[in-house]
């Protein structure tokens, strides 16, 4: 490690520029900066940002309704999309150098790179002002846990937002100190170092035009390269390993843009990993506007509680924060914080068992109180939203105008109507008013049909603006917002495999390929955590349907379907037999094993399923399951696919009136070719009910019906033929004149009915 | 007290050099009346510090026993539950010894239990010749908590009849106990003393929390204790505990790592329903704590030990697995052969294989 020695002049608020640390979202950061500013009276404030949304600048002074971000896109051209948030929200530092700069009728510029000149097209969507270096560093890990805390998070409550008396020197030498030894633990990259150089020359300019001092706001992973090359003194850290060359060069950039869209903190909030920046937005926007913030929030979540009809009394609310204000003292915080109120409800108001997952109702409110419902609205006079835009483009480029309204056959098979089908899956995703899919394509009822068909109906609608609007939250292209609107649905999904299978499919109807492959390993994830037999014989059937037809859809993602599909499979197999220890099953059973036999048969050699498991698993099933249902369906599956080594028809385990017709709706579910192979089976279940005396019969009947609801009428006919024998059937002779006074006397008996008003 | 002697030393007699030393350090920090340790030494006496050279003494997260904690300082009681052998009552021990220097105020809750076992009875012989006084009154646990500034230890509460719990309401809130028999006004009601708190525990297979009264579980703060979350944490634990049972059984045998694997991971995977790799499978209906882990490796280790050499081998497992763990539930029988057939088959790695040959000696 470099033994390069920390400079400590960075941190005074005298000189030609001062550097000012933050953290991006750090309400301690931004009250402070509001100290800085008002301490060095700068010519100008230059602020972490994209350089080329300068010439836009004063549209951030319209009075917008925050959170709201810069973002900045690019389409490659290769028609692949790439775009970038710079997210503010009304406790941004940047947010407030923007207002006080506006307030001091000074200059303020964003100096740091365009994003568009750093971009690469394995990133489709980057959040800039997002807490990564710091996340990744080794330093920051090991003071962490050193100090038993849990997260980078709670280190930055502990040490600079918990204190509201901290002083600005402070903050300034404590930070740039910290993250000077950061930076010397875990270096910045290539492209860290490229945009510090354009920084620097900002800087340089802005010094030239201005004059000095200026105030220079950047994340503080920056501030200490930038102060040494201001400086010009000299700076080392230790050599990083340069990341390979990407191996495919970046396609050249066909478009670029940007401009303003409304943000939210939902959105801000779900972020994670090192895209992450600081979570709870909710709790920071309080932290901003209110002193007294654990008081607030808890008043907020006990509200929310008591609409979510969980009784919360008085009482329990002075537990509450009794319980908060001990640990923020045992912790040490000046006042109670962020995980002191977690903890403080957590401890007085849940009485309950947490389970193994750890969910609870009071939990739940506590994170949709700490998340925070803000959502950002651009002024009037602004730009529309870039998806406003690329919609009517897209609608335009691909003859989808709604005027006049019309309804549109298109069919899959065909590129250029796939293309099109694609761009009005996005905009049903994005519940785009006047366009609904008036049929799906029929496709798990693929089976002989050779043309998919989708059948759109495209209607002029009043609320169509109202809708683009709207769903700009998501994104600023089709593509995104629709793309971002899937993967919200899919991060809301616990634990349902056929719903995961579901969304993948709607990814692959939206022609998001990349996003297909991530929900890919969410699926596989979520098949191997399925418990329930049904919900994976519907994922099954859709990973099927993706593996046979995913020429069609374009996924061209064979492996992976493969893979997903052998996974399910393999769960099924699983399930299925684990499906015996519960008494009562669900009516869809025979299917679901009927589609792991279907995998099997039909792409058991190019997925290397082996048939000895699929028959050794049914084998096991057949003699041991509890459901009789489960094991004629187990004997069933083992017949129809081998029937010369197929464990024999066991009707005597079976025998008793409850059972035998559910073993018979099993097993004649999977095979019903079992009766025409072994024609003494029908004459040994005839003498099996011949044996039940009459209250026997009538409970075995109406399953005994369902069994042979699997045979067609002709079927049927040629069972009652071969039990009965011709000879037991005689073709009826009836004489004339019987029949006439038959139908005479049904018909008095019809209108006598008809009568006492009883319907025949 | 000659402590050698004693089969299980409590807590505060274990680790009396430590808690003295903490208190010594402790002298000069605030502290909750009546409290030995302050609250922060008591987190460094149960979680460990090195900076402190105090050794970890429970598994579990820092923020749950913080929250335990300072619960106790506050003027309800604490309540911990969760699954049977999760280590709730040595938790409640080690935080009663950090507390009060005594964890030996238990009151054992059954059905039996009523509530001269819990509040006072009277010595007969004098209560006849005397009357009620303060010489023939026989003070029990919770009596002598409150006029000592203790805590008290309440295990299995859920236990106990529904009144019975329910004479702790006018404890836990009023923080005094109404004796009527006594003559003396003064002698009438007994305050309790700073310091005094009750740490109940239940277990969440038996009688839940759920038929508790509202109004006692008001009274309480609430603290699930999870299994083990850390296979590795598990692991050591059990390794080291079945260890250290057997060299207190005298058996020079010791539990081979190999083995220690296959014991955690099956009891971790089927407690928790899903496998290392993330599939989901039925966990069992009985308890599959870490503390049935270390009996099971221990009777493993006796068997190997009398009747084969000292040899541990899979099969040794699998057999007290089955005695052990199954409980004689056919149910459950079923879903270990299951795990047997699609998990353990899976693994070709280590001893997992001689493990999955032994199922043969399943029930």
């Amino acid at each position: 490690m470099s033994t390069a020695a920390f400079d400590p002049r960075i941190a005074q608020t005298t000189g030609d520029a001062v550097f000012f640390p933050v953290r991006h979202h750090s309400p301690a950061a931004a009250r402070l900066l509001r100290q800085c500013i008002a301490r060095v009276q700068p010519k100008a404030i230059l602020i972490e940002g994209p350089s080329d949304f300068n010439p836009h600048f004063a549209e951030l002074h319209r009075g917008h309704q925050l959170p709201i971000a810069i973002y900045s896109y690019i389409r490659w051209e290769t028609q692949a999309r790439s775009g970038a948030f710079y997210p503010f929200c009304e406790y941004s530092p940047e947010w407030q150098a923007i207002e006080a700069a506006r307030e001091r009728a000074i200059p303020a510029a964003f100096i740091d790179l365009p994003w568009a000149d750093l971009a690469s097209t394995r990133s489709p969507s980057v959040h800039c002002y997002a807490d990564g270096q710091e996340r990744r560093s080794d330093y920051f890990t090991a003071l962490t846990q050193r100090l038993g805390l849990d997260s980078y998070d709670d280190f930055w409550d502990q040490f600079f937002e918990v204190d509201s008396t901290l002083t600005l020197d402070h903050y300034l030498d404590s930070l740039h100190r910290l993250l000077f030894f950061a930076r010397q633990c875990t270096p910045g990259d290539p492209d860290d170092r490229r945009r510090e150089a354009f920084m620097s020359a900002r800087i340089a300019e802005a010094l030239a035009r201005h004059g000095a001092p200026l105030v220079i706001v950047t994340g503080g992973f920056h501030s200490y390269p930038l102060f040494c090359r201001h400086h010009r003194l000299p700076y080392t850290e230790p050599a990083v390993v340069e990341p390979e060359a990407d191996p495919e060069p970046a396609p050249a950039i066909a478009e670029r843009g940007i401009a303003l869209t409304p943000y939210s903190y939902e959105r801000l909030d779900s972020l994670t990993g090192y895209d992450a920046g600081m979570p709870n937005p909710g709790f920071y926007h309080r932290s901003w506007t209110t002193p007294d913030v654990h008081r607030a929030l808890l008043a907020n979540v006990a509200e929310t509680l008591r609409a979510r009809k969980q009784p919360i009394s008085t009482a329990d609310l002075i537990a509450a924060e009794g319980l908060t204000l001990a640990l923020a003292q045992l912790r040490g915080h000046a006042r109670p914080w962020r995980r002191d109120l977690v903890d403080g409800i957590r401890g007085a108001l849940i009485k309950d068992d947490l389970g193994p997952r750890g969910w609870h109702p009071v939990l739940d409110a506590v994170h949709a109180v700490l998340r925070g419902e803000q959502r950002g609205q651009l002024a009037g006079g602004t730009a529309l939203p870039p998806l406003v835009h690329d919609i009517q483009r897209q609608i335009a480029a691909h003859d989808l105008a709604s005027t006049p309204s019309r309804s549109l056959t298109l069919d899959l098979t065909n590129p250029a109507h796939l293309v099109r089908a694609r761009v009005l899956h996005q905009l049903d995703e994005l519940d785009i008013a006047g366009y609904t899919l008036a049929t799906p394509a029929g496709l798990t009822r693929r089976d002989q049909a050779m043309s998919v068909e989708e059948v759109w109906s495209l209607q002029r609608h009043d609320a169509y603006d109202a809708t683009c609007i709207e769903a700009s939250i998501y994104g600023p292209s089709l593509a995104e917002a629709s793309l971002a609107k899937l993967e919200e649905a899919a991060g809301r999904l616990e634990r349902s495999a056929s719903a995961a299978a579901a969304i993948l499919l709607r990814a692959s109807l939206m022609g998001h390929l990349a996003v297909a492959d991530r929900l890919r390993q969410q699926l596989a994830f979520l098949i191997r955590e399925e418990a329930g037999f049904d919900s994976l014989a519907d994922a099954l059937r859709s990973l099927l349907y993706l593996y046979r037809y995913d020429d069609v859809l374009g996924a061209a993602r064979r492996d992976a379907a493969a893979a997903l599909l052998r996974e399910a499979y393999t769960r099924g197999l699983w399930l299925v037999e684990a499906l015996g220890s519960t008494a009562t099953l669900s009516p869809t059973l025979p299917d679901g094993i009927r589609l792991l036999r279907e995998t099997l048969t039909r792409c058991g050699p190019a997925l290397q399923l082996a048939e000895t498991e699929f028959v050794e698993v049914f084998t096991r099933i057949a003699a041991h399951a509890v459901s009789p249902t489960l094991r004629g369906a187990a004997t069933g599956v083992l017949f129809s696919l081998n029937p010369d080594t197929a464990p024999a028809v066991e009707l005597a385990g079976s025998a008793n009136p409850q059972d035998l017709g559910d073993y018979l709706t099993g097993l004649f579910a999977l095979a019903k070719e079992v009766l025409s192979r072994s024609p003494e089976l029908i004459r040994r279940i005839a003498s099996l009910v011949a044996t039940f005396d009459d209250d026997a019969f009538l409970i075995a009947l109406p399953p005994l019906r369902l069994a042979f609801t699997a045979f067609t009428p002709r079927e049927k006919h040629h069972i009652a033929d071969s039990l009965l024998g011709r000879a037991a059937a005689p073709k009826l002779a009836v004489p004339l004149e019987v029949a006439a006074a038959v139908l005479t006397w049904e018909g008095r008996l019809y209108a006598e009915m008809d009568r006492y008003g009883v319907k025949p | 007290m000659n402590t050698t002697k004693i089969q299980r030393p409590p807590a505060e007699i274990l680790y009396a050099a430590e808690l003295d030393r903490l208190a010594a350090d402790d002298r000069a920090h605030p502290k909750p009346e009546g409290w030995r340790l302050s609250p922060r030494s008591v987190l460094a006496f149960v979680l460990g510090d090195n900076s402190r050279n105090l050794k970890p003494k429970f598994v579990g997260s820092r923020a749950m026993v913080e929250r335990a904690v300072v619960a106790l300082a506050t003027s309800r009681g604490l309540m911990l539950i969760g699954e049977p052998g999760t280590a709730k009552s040595y938790l409640s021990e080690l935080l009663a010894a950090a507390i009060s220097g005594d964890s030996t105020l238990v009151v054992q809750g059954s059905a039996g239990v009523t509530e001269d076992a819990i509040k006072y009875s009277w010595n007969y012989a004098l209560l006849l010749a005397d009357g009620p006084s303060p010489r023939s009154l026989v003070p029990a646990p919770v009596h002598r908590g409150m006029a000592a500034g203790r805590i008290v230890r309440f295990e299995e509460i859920t236990r106990c009849p529904l009144e019975v719990q329910d004479t702790l309401l006018s404890i836990l809130s009023e923080r005094m106990m109404a004796i009527p028999e006594m003559p003396a006004d003064a002698d009438r009601t007994l305050y309790a003393r700073v310091g005094f708190n009750i740490i109940a525990t239940a277990n969440t297979r038996d009688r839940g929390v759920n038929e508790m009264s509202a109004a006692l579980k008001r009274r309480f703060n609430f603290e699930t204790i999870p299994p083990i979350p850390n296979l590795r944490d598990e692991m050591d634990l059990v390794q080291r505990e079945t260890n250290l049972l057997l060299a207190r059984a005298s058996i020079p045998t010791a539990l081979p790592e190999d083995i220690t694997e296959i014991l955690t991971v099956t009891f971790h995977e089927l407690r928790n329903g899903k496998t290392g790799d993330g599939k989901a499978l039925e966990p069992l209906s009985t308890v599959m704590s870490t503390a049935e882990a270390v009996s099971v490796g221990y009777a493993a280790a006796i068997h190997a030990h009398y009747y084969d050499n000292g040899q541990v081998t899979p099969a040794h497992v699998v057999q007290s697995l089955s005695g052990s763990a199954l409980k004689d539930s056919p149910e459950d029988a079923k879903r270990l052969r299951h795990y047997f057939h699609h998990v353990v088959k899976e693994r070709a790695r280590g001893r997992w294989p001689e493990y999955y040959e032994a199922r043969t000696l399943l029930p």
